[in-house]
């Protein structure tokens, strides 16, 4: 179309853009068609075909100077345009028709989802699964809400990875007395999800027991932080709030676990459910890791993310671990006198120690005074224990129990377990605190790592 | 807030409607388009509030330069009735060319401090071993196309093409939510007619059906078709050491289909929710991958923002009147800035010269008259497009290097370790974006059929349920 008017030019941008030029250069004042009046209105004729010249007076009114589509072959008509005459391409009614239908289609959709999402429940957030074989996800800052809501138990397991090899029917012995235990463990974890969990299974009343596992990483980066680097936070599944549970129900990844388990269920092919004993184990899956091998390479590996963590300025500070352990734990014990605490601090091999003290001094000492902390907020409640397993040097030092500078074998949590009972590593006073931190102190300064300088081997 | 969240979609795009139409039912429409700019202020604010009296700024600053220059536009036209600005008195025209002047030197200051500053230090550092320190601002959302739009509007001023007298419309059209943050980039002279239009202000169907076709089409195209390509094209330009040949074109195309999908995907969002308003927006895309040379698929890529190129960098700069040469040039300066206009970063300026060089070379080949077969000129212009948007993704050059020596790396083909699944993706968004109409073809074919609304629905609640994703939370070593 532009060609016809503009035959020197190709129909293009710069076609259209010349003529501009030259009609502000005093040139010829080219007409233009105003067919892309963008702002005629529906049922207004898109008449005045040439009422527009381009760009100048008559664009002061407004009128016909929509023209947008400088670059574009013909201008495409705009909903205004066709918008002229609505019978010739359907009534109204028709189109309220098509909304409604749209609507309707739209919520019997929605609401199908959430029906077949509800039935089936495979996180088992509303009820144990009674007619299928479960799948339970392991995904554990989402299954746990389902286990924490639906389970029967009197003891709970709270922390990172340093505790996902207590085995429950270990702890349910050790302690007996019809201990049930369920573990709710989050690998990575902050304290703020830890207490999120906590907090799903405090509300069922049925919590006597707390074994809690404080490692100082989850006390850095915030007092509410959320790990949500991959994604978002499902707090829906934490909260009192039961409209916002649909973000569950209607939710991809749920409709394809249901589909999977009822595809399992009627083909005949479910496989039995892991039994929450070993839900999330690690123990059994990297048992080939734990040898001599594996701690020195990963000592490396965990030498140079020390090394960037300092090069990157990331500094360390004990108020703000401080306010984690206040807004997360200490609330949590206030609110609780009836509860017992079993609070733990974790043995990391002597190396995860030697690194930080060289590295991270700041951190290492942090940690050290955050025990003190610890205990004085905590000493007066005489149902809270804290367990200190960080200078027993028989753990710390024997590197065939890692697989790697701080991740223990399952021995060791059981190991935990009975020592929790025993009391052996109870802090209970301030000077047992003193005593293990400066022992602590005293085995990283003398401990020598001879490990064999080989170059790293995968 | 993403139009592709819960929170837009749920919550602010229905309340902000409900607000309108009821104020405009009531015949207030002043407190409707009130209504509206107080929605877009806090749609922008809930990004990042702390920008919201930059925005306020920026808008009232340009209300009152406009305002300026129109005032002096005015006088001239009455003085001679001429309708150019020639003729008036000269100290007055200087007076405009300075304060127009001022006022684009303005808005360009400020984005250049926002957006290019440690760009710039950056590259000083570089040059004279010096270490100044960064600014590290977060760069304004939208800055780069509120500002664009203002120095339009700016200059129609200048020119007398435009005025405005209510700082009320002039708010409405610099912040009106769709086009806030992504574009299209408005020309004041194709919006305020609409908002002056008093049909406008009627209730109409066929626009409302309109509205929430396109922009469910533009959800489906951004969450559900860029999102799952932009994974593929993260991992080969990110994360891969190398890459065959088969995962280095498999990276490169998920991108460029990426961004087709994932921009033109939000312009459709933007001009969807505008029709709920009666308002239309212009056409951003129009099938840009069917082009068959450079020329035409930048009259269809981002079309708003060529449409700026050429009438506010390139014609002012000569177009094509100065002889050969200088057209060359002038195509080549208005791509280097169309590049940096991108983003501060030596790829993107790279990348807006590998535009320039190319329009410069299809000139010279129109100029010869040589024909060329049309799947061929197909075929070139696409891998031109392709091998281009390589440099605009990486964030690196030897990101970019790295993708385009595995489009060549004959020695490793890896076709026997390729996923099928991505194959089968990319095939199938291939023959979407060349061989079937445009979201702009369906507005102008919009009927309300019954399987469409079926369809429209079933698109929109896919593109829904996929927002809540259970995420693996990647947790190495624990």
């Amino acid at each position: 179309m532009d060609k016809d008017r503009q035959p020197s030019f190709e129909s293009n941008i710069e076609s259209i853009a010349e003529r501009k030029a030259a009609d502000s250069e005093g040139g010829a004042g080219l007409r233009r068609r105003s067919g892309s009046g963008g702002m005629r209105a529906p049922g207004g004729e898109s008449g005045g075909v040439h009422n527009g010249v381009y760009g100048r007076s008559a664009a002061l009114e407004g009128a016909g100077a929509g023209g947008y589509s400088v670059g574009s072959r013909s201008g495409p008509p705009t909903a205004g345009e066709m918008g002229g005459g609505l019978e010739s391409y359907g009534s109204s009614a028709a189109y309220v028709r098509y909304l409604w239908a749209l609507g309707i289609t739209a919520f019997l959709l929605f609401s199908a989802v959430c029906a077949l999402n509800y039935v089936v429940d495979p996180l088992q957030f509303y009820r144990q699964a009674t007619w299928y074989t479960p799948i339970f996800s392991e995904e554990q800052r989402f299954q746990n809400a389902g286990l924490a809501r639906n389970w029967e138990y009197n003891t709970i397991i709270l922390g990172t990875s340093m505790t996902e090899n207590f085995v429950p029917s270990h702890v349910d012995a050790s302690f007996g007395g019809g201990t049930r235990t369920l573990k709710l463990s989050i690998s990575g974890s902050s304290l703020y999800e830890e207490r999120l969990a906590g907090e799903v299974a405090l509300r069922t009343g049925q919590v006597k027991r707390i074994i809690w596992g404080l490692d100082y990483a989850s006390f850095r980066g915030g007092k509410e932080l959320l790990h949500e680097e991959s994604g978002p936070y499902p707090l829906y599944l934490y909260d009192t709030n039961v409209l916002n549970d649909v973000k569950y129900l209607f939710n991809i990844s749920t409709l394809e676990q249901s589909l999977r388990i009822l595809k399992r269920k009627f083909t005949g092919t479910e496989q039995p459910a892991i039994p929450l004993d070993l839900l999330n184990n690690w123990y059994h899956r990297y048992s080939y890791l734990f040898k001599l091998q594996s701690v020195y390479d990963h000592y490396e590996q965990a030498k140079q993310a020390d090394i960037a963590a300092v090069a990157r300025g990331e500094s360390d500070s004990l108020e703000d671990a401080k306010a984690s352990f206040d807004h997360n734990v200490l609330r949590i014990v206030r609110e609780h006198p009836e509860i017992e605490f079993h609070f733990f601090y974790p043995p990391y091999s002597i190396l995860r120690f030697q690194l930080w003290y060289e590295y991270q001094r700041q951190r290492f000492d942090n940690q050290m005074a955050i025990k003190l902390y610890i205990y004085e907020q905590l000493s007066r409640y005489p149902n809270v224990h804290i367990h200190d397993f960080q200078s027993e040097s028989e753990i710390t030092h024997q590197l065939t129990y890692y697989k790697d500078v701080s991740h223990y074998s399952q021995a060791i949590n059981e190991y935990i377990i009975e020592h929790m009972i025993k009391g052996t590593y109870e802090m209970r006073s301030i000077e047992d605190v003193k005593r293990m931190n400066d022992e602590l102190l005293r085995q990283v300064r003398a401990y020598v790592f001879d490990a064999p300088n080989t170059s790293q081997q995968p | 807030m993403l139009f592709n969240s819960y929170i837009y979609i749920l919550a602010f795009l229905p309340i902000s409607l409900i607000v309108y139409w009821l104020l405009v039912r009531f015949g207030a429409v002043k407190a409707a388009k009130l209504w509206l700019v107080a929605a877009s202020f806090y749609f922008y604010g809930w990004w990042d509030v702390r920008y919201v009296p930059l925005l306020a700024a920026s808008v009232l600053f340009n209300y009152a330069v406009g305002l300026l220059l129109a005032r002096g536009a005015h006088e001239e036209n009455d003085a001679d009735g001429s309708t150019g600005g020639r003729g008036a008195g000269r100290g007055a025209d200087r007076r405009r060319r300075l304060i127009l002047g001022f006022g684009i030197a303005a808005n360009i200051a400020l984005l250049c401090y926002y957006k290019y500053m440690d760009f710039f230090i950056e590259n000083l550092n570089a040059l004279l071993h010096a270490d100044w320190g960064l600014l590290e601002l977060v760069l304004p959302l939208g800055i780069s196309f509120y500002t664009f739009s203002q120095i339009t509007y700016l200059v129609d001023s200048y020119k007398g093409i435009v005025r405005e007298n209510s700082l009320l419309n002039y708010s409405l059209f610099v912040t009106f939510f769709p086009q806030l943050i992504a574009g299209p980039i408005l020309h004041h002279r194709e919006m305020m007619p609409q908002f002056a239009d008093p049909n406008n202000y009627r209730a109409n169907v066929r626009n409302f059906s309109l509205g929430i076709t396109i922009f469910a089409a533009g959800l489906v195209k951004k969450v559900v078709i860029a999102d799952t390509l932009a994974p593929i094209a993260a991992y080969g330009f990110d994360e891969a050491a190398s890459l065959t040949l088969v995962e280095a074109w498999m990276t490169s195309l998920s991108y460029t289909f990426q961004l087709y999908f994932d921009f033109s995907g939000y312009t459709d969002m933007a001009i969807g929710a505008a029709l709920l308003f009666n308002i239309r927006l212009p056409f951003n895309f129009d099938s840009p991958y069917k082009s068959l040379n450079i020329r035409v698929f930048w009259r269809r890529w981002h079309m708003t923002l060529g449409r700026f190129l050429m009438n506010y960098v390139y014609i002012p700069l000569g177009g094509n009147r100065r002889g050969k040469l200088r057209t060359y040039v002038n195509l080549l300066a208005t791509f280097l800035i169309g590049g940096l206009w991108h983003g501060a970063g030596w790829t993107f300026i790279f990348w807006g010269f590998l535009h320039g060089a190319a329009l410069v070379v299809h000139r010279i080949w129109m100029q010869w008259n040589l024909k060329m077969p049309k799947i061929l000129a197909w075929f070139l212009t696409f891998q031109f497009v392709n091998a281009s948007w390589v440099f605009f993704r990486a964030k690196e050059w030897e990101d970019a290097l790295k993708v385009l020596r595995g489009m060549v790396n004959f020695d490793s083909i890896g076709l026997r370790s390729a996923d099928m699944s991505t194959l089968a993706w990319l095939a199938g968004v291939f023959i979407l974006a060349v061989a079937f109409r445009n979201t702009n073809s369906w507005q102008e074919r919009f009927r309300p059929r019954m399987w469409m609304a079926g369809a429209v629905a079933f698109g929109v609640m896919y593109a829904l349920i996929q927002m809540n994703k259970i995420s693996e939370f990647l947790y190495f070593n624990f």
